[in-house]
C-alpha cells in the first residue's frame, strides 16, 4: 500500500454509495477524526446512516475546500453570535435549494463539523431576519400551534418592543 | 392467489413512490439546532417577534434571552446598575415613558430595582456583596431591614440618588475606582453592550418577577 492510498478512507452514505476521501478532508468531521484515531486506518468504508449521497457529496465539497484551515478556535458565545457575516465561498456554496440547505446543517450537526454547521445556521438566521412570524411560518412550513386568544395574548406582550 | 400477488405488487409501487421525508420544515430540526440558528438573530430584541411563530419557537426565544442575559450577569458582577441604566436607555429609546427606582433589598441580600414603563412593571433583582454587607450592618446595629434608616443607608453608602432616573450610573463609583471620568469611559464602552443585552434583561426580569410573585 503507497503511502498516498494509506491516507484515504471509504465512506458509505445511506444509499450505499461510497466515496473514497483524504483523511485530512473526512477530518474536518470531529465524527469521522474520533473514529479514525480509535480504530486506525482501515480498508473497510464508515457507513454514515444519516447521510444520503447527494447531501455527502456536498459536505464533502466543503471539506475539501476548508482542508487546510486550522481548526476552529473555542470562541465566545456572545463574539460568535454577533458575527452574521459569511463569506463569499461559503455563502456561494449555501446557494441551494432549502431542502438541501436544510440537509446539509443536519449532516454538519451529525458530523460534527463546527465550522459548516454554524455557515449553515447563520444562512437560515440571514432568511429569518426581515420577516413577519406569518411569513417565518411560510418560508419554514411551520405549524403555528398557538390558539387564537394565545396569538393575540402574545401579540399584545410583543407590542411595545416591535419596530414603528 | 394472484389476487394478493397483484396486491403486494401495487404495494410496493405505492411503497416506492412514496416520497422518502416530509416537506422540508424547521419543525423537523431538533431543539438545539433551532437554538443555534436563533441564537444568530440580532439585534436580540427581534427575538420578542420570533416568539410569535409558534410555542417551541416562544420558548425557544425564552432560553436564549436567559442565556444571553445571565452570561452577561455573570460576566460583570459589578455592573448592575450600568444594566438598570442600558435597560432605561432602550426602554426610552422605544418611546416609552419610565421610571425607575431602587427599591430596597430583600431578604437574600438582592437589591431590587423596580422600572415601571407605560405598561407594565418590572423588578430586577441582583445580589450584591454590598447589599449583603449593608444589610449586616444593618443588623449589628439594630436597624429594621427595609426600614427608612434603611433605605437612608443604602443611600448614603452607594452615594445613589434613589428616585434619581437616567444618567445617575454616571455618578455611580465602585470601591476600587474612584477615578470618574474612567468610570464614565467604561459606562459608554458598555453602553453598546446594553443596547444588545438590555431587551432581554427585561424578558427576564420580567419572567422572574412572575415567578417570585407567583
Amino acid at each position: 500500500m503507497s503511502a498516498s492510498e494509506a491516507k484515504k478512507i471509504t465512506l458509505k452514505s445511506c444509499d450505499d454509495i461510497e466515496f473514497k476521501v483524504d483523511i485530512r478532508v473526512a477530518s474536518r468531521s470531529i465524527l469521522l477524526k474520533n473514529m479514525i484515531e480509535d480504530v486506525g486506518e482501515t480498508d473497510q468504508s464508515i457507513p454514515l446512516p444519516n447521510v444520503n449521497e447527494r447531501v455527502l457529496k456536498k459536505v464533502l465539497e466543503w471539506c475539501e475546500h476548508h482542508k487546510d484551515d486550522p481548526q476552529p478556535a473555542i470562541e465566545d458565545s456572545d463574539t460568535r453570535r454577533r458575527n452574521t457575516e459569511i463569506d463569499d465561498w461559503n455563502k456561494k456554496f449555501l446557494e441551494v435549494e432549502q431542502d438541501m440547505l436544510f440537509e446539509i446543517i443536519l449532516a454538519a450537526n451529525y458530523l460534527d463539523i463546527k465550522q459548516l454547521l454554524d455557515i449553515g445556521c447563520k444562512t437560515v438566521a440571514n432568511m429569518i431576519k426581515g420577516k413577519t412570524p406569518e411569513q417565518i411560518r411560510e418560508t419554514f412550513n411551520i405549524q403555528n400551534d398557538f390558539t387564537p386568544e394565545e396569538e393575540e395574548q402574545i401579540r399584545k406582550e410583543n407590542e411595545w418592543a416591535e419596530d414603528r | 392467489m394472484e389476487c394478493i400477488h397483484s396486491l403486494a405488487t401495487r404495494f410496493q409501487t405505492v411503497t416506492l413512490e412514496t416520497p422518502s421525508h416530509t416537506p422540508y420544515s424547521l419543525d423537523h430540526f431538533p431543539n438545539e439546532l433551532l437554538f443555534a440558528i436563533l441564537s444568530y438573530i440580532n439585534p436580540p430584541n427581534k427575538l420578542w417577534i420570533l416568539r410569535r411563530v409558534n410555542k417551541r419557537w416562544k420558548l425557544i426565544c425564552q432560553r436564549i434571552t436567559y442565556t444571553i442575559t445571565r452570561n452577561y450577569f455573570e460576566s460583570r458582577p459589578t455592573c448592575i446598575q450600568m444594566i438598570v441604566c442600558g435597560i432605561a436607555r432602550t426602554v426610552s429609546y422605544h418611546d416609552k415613558p419610565i421610571s425607575m427606582n431602587m427599591k430596597g433589598m430583600t431578604d437574600e441580600g438582592r437589591i431590587v430595582f423596580e422600572i415601571k414603563t407605560a405598561k407594565q412593571t418590572f423588578r430586577l433583582y441582583r445580589k450584591s456583596k454590598l447589599a449583603l454587607a449593608i444589610r449586616r450592618k444593618c443588623y449589628a446595629s439594630g436597624v429594621q431591614p427595609s426600614s427608612k434608616e434603611h433605605r437612608d443607608l443604602l443611600r448614603l453608602t452607594t452615594k445613589h440618588s434613589i428616585n434619581s432616573p437616567l444618567g445617575y450610573v454616571l455618578e455611580y463609583s465602585t470601591s476600587d475606582n474612584r477615578d470618574m471620568s474612567r468610570t464614565r469611559e467604561f459606562f459608554w464602552k458598555d453602553v453598546s453592550v446594553l443596547h444588545f443585552a438590555a431587551t432581554p434583561a427585561l424578558i427576564m426580569t420580567h419572567s422572574f418577577y412572575e415567578e417570585t410573585s407567583s
